[in-house]
Formats: C-alpha cells, sequence, structure tokens
C-alpha cells in the first residue's frame, strides 16, 4: 500500500522525465553546443614548439584513438597563458572539449589552467557519460602542456647557468 | 463378600486389559525411533534400501558435520525420510544427505568423499540418493528432455531442437576454435558456415516462437564471435578482456613518440587530396599493421600480457589512420 502511495506520489515526476526524455530522444545527436564547436572550433592551429614560451601537451585517447595537441603561449614575466591554440583528430566531443579548453585557458594564469576540471568540460557541454573521456583528454592536455612549458623553461635555465659557468 | 476365586480373574482381566492398553498407549507415544525399531525387528528385512551386511545390525549412516543418526531407522518425515523405501525426491528430509562420488563406495561399508564432505556408512548403500543439486550443469534438452553432453550445445540429437545459448561461453569455445592469437582464417570460416547452416533464423521460420527466439540468439552470436576473431585487432582486445584485462578503462597515454607519429600522419592525410599520395601512405601504415600483429602474435605466444598493451593500443591508432584513409579516397 505504501508503494502504491510512493508510486501515486512519484508519478508526476516519471511524466515530467518522460516528458524531458521525448524530447532528448528527439534530439538525439550531440549537444548544440558541441555541434557549435565543431563547425566554428576557435583556436585551431599551431605554434613553433621549439619558441621557448610555448608549451605542447600531446595525449591520446587509447580506447578509441584519438589525439590531441594543445598549445600554449606564456608571458614569462607573469606566467599568464596569452595564447592558446589546438588541434584535434577524433569525435567530435573530443574536438569540442580542446576547442573549450582552449577558450578557457586564455588570460588565465599557468595555476589557474591546470584546475580545470573534466567536469567542467563536460557539465557545459553536457557530454553523455559514453563521451566524458574526451573532457578527461582535454583537461590532460592543458595539464601536459604546462608541464612541457616548465620543463622547457627549467631545462633553459639550468643550459644559461651551465654557459655562464663556462664562459667564466 | 466376593469370594477370592472370583475376584482373581477379574482383577486379572482389568491388569490385562489395562496394560494393554497402556501397551497401546506408549506404542503411540514412543518416539518414532522406538517404533521403528519395533518394526523392523518385526519386519525384517524392510524397504531394501539399507540392508546390514550382519544379519541384524542395523545400517547407520552420518555425516561428519552433523550429528549421527540411525539411518535405517526412520521413515517419519522429521528424520531421513529419503533413505528408506520412500520416495527419493522427499523434500521434507531434514539431513543433507551428500551424494556419494563414486558407485564404489555405495557398495562397500567405510568412509566415503562426498562433494561437501565424508560420509560414513556402516552397512551398504544399495541405492544412490542425494538432496543437494548436482553442481555441474546437466545439459538437457528443453523440447524432449533428453540429455546431451555435447559442447557447445546447439541442437539436441534427439529431437533437433535448437537450444538456448550458453552464455557461458567464450567466442573461441562456441566456433571450436583453439584460444590462441594465431588463427586459421580459413577454418574460422570453415566453421562460421557450417554452424550458420543450421542456427540462421531462416532455418527456422517454421518452428515454435521459443525456438526461433533461440535461433536467433545462437546466430547472433555466431555472428558475433566471427567478426570479433576475425580482425586481428578486435581478437587482440578479446584475448586480453578473457585474461582480465581491459584497454577500454585506461585513461589517457602520453607516449610523445607514437602520438607525434600519429599526429604527423594525420595532418598529412588531411592536408592532401592526391589519391597516390593517400595510396602510399595506406601502404606503409599496412606494414606497420602487420609488424604489430606479428609482434602480437609474439607476445601471447609468450604470454606477455603486459607486453601485448602497447601493441594494441599502436594497432588502434594505425588502425584509425587506415579507416581515415579509406574515408577520403
Amino acid at each position: 500500500m505504501l508503494t502504491h502511495f510512493a508510486r501515486g506520489v512519484t508519478k508526476p515526476s516519471v511524466l515530467g522525465q518522460q516528458a524531458t526524455g521525448g524530447l532528448i530522444l528527439l534530439k538525439r545527436a550531440y549537444h548544440e553546443k558541441v555541434v557549435d564547436h565543431y563547425n566554428n572550433p576557435r583556436n585551431v592551429g599551431s605554434f613553433d614548439k621549439n619558441d621557448p614560451t610555448v608549451g605542447t601537451g600531446l595525449v591520446g585517447a587509447p580506447a578509441c584513438g584519438d589525439v590531441m595537441k594543445l598549445q600554449i603561449k606564456v608571458d614569462e614575466s607573469s606566467g599568464e597563458i596569452v595564447d592558446a591554440c589546438f588541434k584535434t583528430f577524433g569525435c567530435g566531443s573530443a574536438i569540442a572539449s580542446s576547442s573549450l579548453a582552449s577558450e578557457w585557458i586564455k588570460g588565465k594564469p599557468m595555476n589557474e589552467a591546470i584546475s580545470i576540471k573534466n567536469r567542467d568540460i563536460a557539465k557545459h557541454l553536457s557530454l553523455p557519460p559514453v563521451k566524458l573521456h574526451c573532457s578527461m583528454l582535454a583537461e590532460d592536455a592543458i595539464k601536459a602542456a604546462v608541464k612541457d612549458y616548465r620543463q622547457k623553461k627549467e631545462k633553459l635555465s639550468v643550459e644559461a647557468y651551465v654557459h655562464v659557468e663556462t664562459a667564466a | 463378600m466376593v469370594p477370592q476365586c472370583v475376584l482373581l480373574p477379574r482383577v486379572a482381566a482389568l491388569v490385562v486389559i489395562s496394560s494393554v492398553c497402556f501397551l497401546r498407549m506408549a506404542v503411540k507415544s514412543v518416539s518414532p525411533y522406538l517404533r521403528e525399531l519395533l518394526w523392523r525387528w518385526i519386519n525384517l528385512p524392510a524397504s531394501g534400501c539399507l540392508s546390514s551386511s550382519s544379519s541384524s545390525s542395523f545400517s547407520s549412516c552420518g555425516i561428519k558435520r552433523q550429528r549421527r543418526f540411525h539411518t535405517g531407522l526412520f521413515r517419519s518425515s522429521s528424520w531421513s525420510g529419503s533413505f528408506l523405501g520412500s520416495n527419493k525426491e522427499d523434500e521434507s528430509a531434514s539431513c543433507t544427505v551428500e551424494k556419494v562420488l563414486s558407485t564404489r563406495a555405495l557398495h562397500n561399508p567405510g568412509i566415503h568423499t562426498t562433494e561437501r564432505g565424508s560420509l560414513e556408512t556402516k552397512g551398504k548403500l544399495l541405492r544412490e540418493f542425494s538432496s543437494t543439486p548436482v553442481l555441474e550443469f546437466e545439459k538437457k534438452c528443453w523440447s524432449c528432455d533428453s540429455k546431451d553432453d555435447a559442447s557447445p550445445f546447439f541442437v539436441c540429437t534427439a529431437c533437433g531442437a535448437i537450444q538456448p545459448l550458453d552464455e557461458g561461453l567464450d567466442f573461441f569455445q562456441l566456433l571450436s576454435i583453439e584460444r590462441s592469437f594465431e588463427v586459421d582464417e580459413k577454418e574460422l570460416e570453415k566453421q562460421y558456415k557450417r554452424l550458420q547452416k543450421f542456427l540462421h533464423p531462416d532455418l527456422s521460420s517454421l518452428k515454435s516462437q521459443r525456438e526461433q527466439g533461440y535461433s536467433a540468439d545462437q546466430s547472433g552470436q555466431v555472428i558475433k564471435a566471427y567478426y570479433t576473431l576475425l580482425d586481428p585487432l578486435s581478437r587482440a582486445r578479446y584475448l586480453l578482456t578473457l585474461n582480465g584485462v581491459s584497454i577500454d578503462e585506461e585513461g589517457t597515454i602520453h607516449d610523445p613518440p607514437l602520438l607525434l607519429e600519429i599526429m604527423e600522419l594525420r595532418e598529412e592525410i588531411e592536408e592532401t587530396a592526391d589519391p597516390t599520395k593517400l595510396q602510399e601512405i595506406k601502404e606503409k601504415n599496412s606494414i606497420k599493421l602487420q609488424d604489430c600483429e606479428k609482434a602480437l602474435s609474439t607476445a601471447f605466444g609468450n604470454g606477455d600480457l603486459a607486453g601485448a598493451i602497447p601493441l594494441v593500443r599502436k594497432m588502434t591508432y594505425y588502425d584509425k589512420i587506415s579507416e581515415e584513409i579509406t574515408r577520403k579516397l
């Protein structure tokens, strides 16, 4: 009897879900934001990877064979990302995730950029569960780019130090 | 006063009647154990289910994890009803009589190993019985109830009815192929065609709904198995899954040399529209795929699953490139 009552109470919400479910069924393809990023990707391109102010993040998703390259141009004094570009070979969700990531990290300091989480990207693009790994790929690409820049910077400063030492 | 000679027989009669009544009451109320004892003693030999090796001793059967009891004696349902001449499927039996594994043990007294413990018999058990379900899967036809030990059990040999799909079989078992990365494609195709000759749903269109359903399931699974095992990459992934390794669950990878190579190839494909150039890239890619396949064969042959994983990843990328070129051409 209690379950019957409970069923009666939950019926409107179930109907509501069914209604939205129906709507979702109609728009069964990619979310409009994903389609927008796919058709009009922001910041597609390449920087020179040998440029000392450029960090390159290259990541791949072995499950689906996607590959994503995200490059950042950093202002050395402030540590702020002044420009970003990406190149992704994969599904629409992967392209949209990397496009969005490149938009978000522009103008942010590196420490803030690496705090961007995949769930924020997935939520913004309304990615279905099966495509969550694409947002994860984008998050990892940002981190890889920042890490690459920092490693480059450290290497260059060590080389400069060694050079100074040998000159002296 | 009544004379003693008259009183005595009356008293005696009264005593006899009352003792008989008492005895009857006692016999009725006494525990079933004693009743049976009495019954057996009077009616030897009894059910024929248990017989004793010596003339008048009773057979007993006990399970080490439970207390002993004399099984030859009880017919009532509160005890081991299934022991005696009663129904083998007596569900009211409260004891769990273990299935004696060897038939020889049935005829020899002593301690015998059973499925869950040991069984000690002091006499011969003439009948094998079990109140525990048989552990191994008994393949029985749903249509004619006849037993079959074929594996995989597709069709009943007695009545020809198509059987339900056995979910426990892997693709190799389903197609009766040896489980290995090296697969003879001709043999695979032969098995596939052989099975489809009697499993295909079109052939069971005149049969019952139930059988048509089974036919569809079996045929579908055979097709899935065939295509999974045909392609080397999917075969490798499947073999890894069978060994408990799943590549799909892994996150992102940071393999700079491989990813750089893939990136450059993809860019090259993207930039060119020249079919000759694309064909050239495709041929180079095919060689890389073949090398991967050979390396995988060695890895699986040596049981090196850890070594197989990066090869499968590599192959996934090359396969994607091949797909992309095909799409463009």
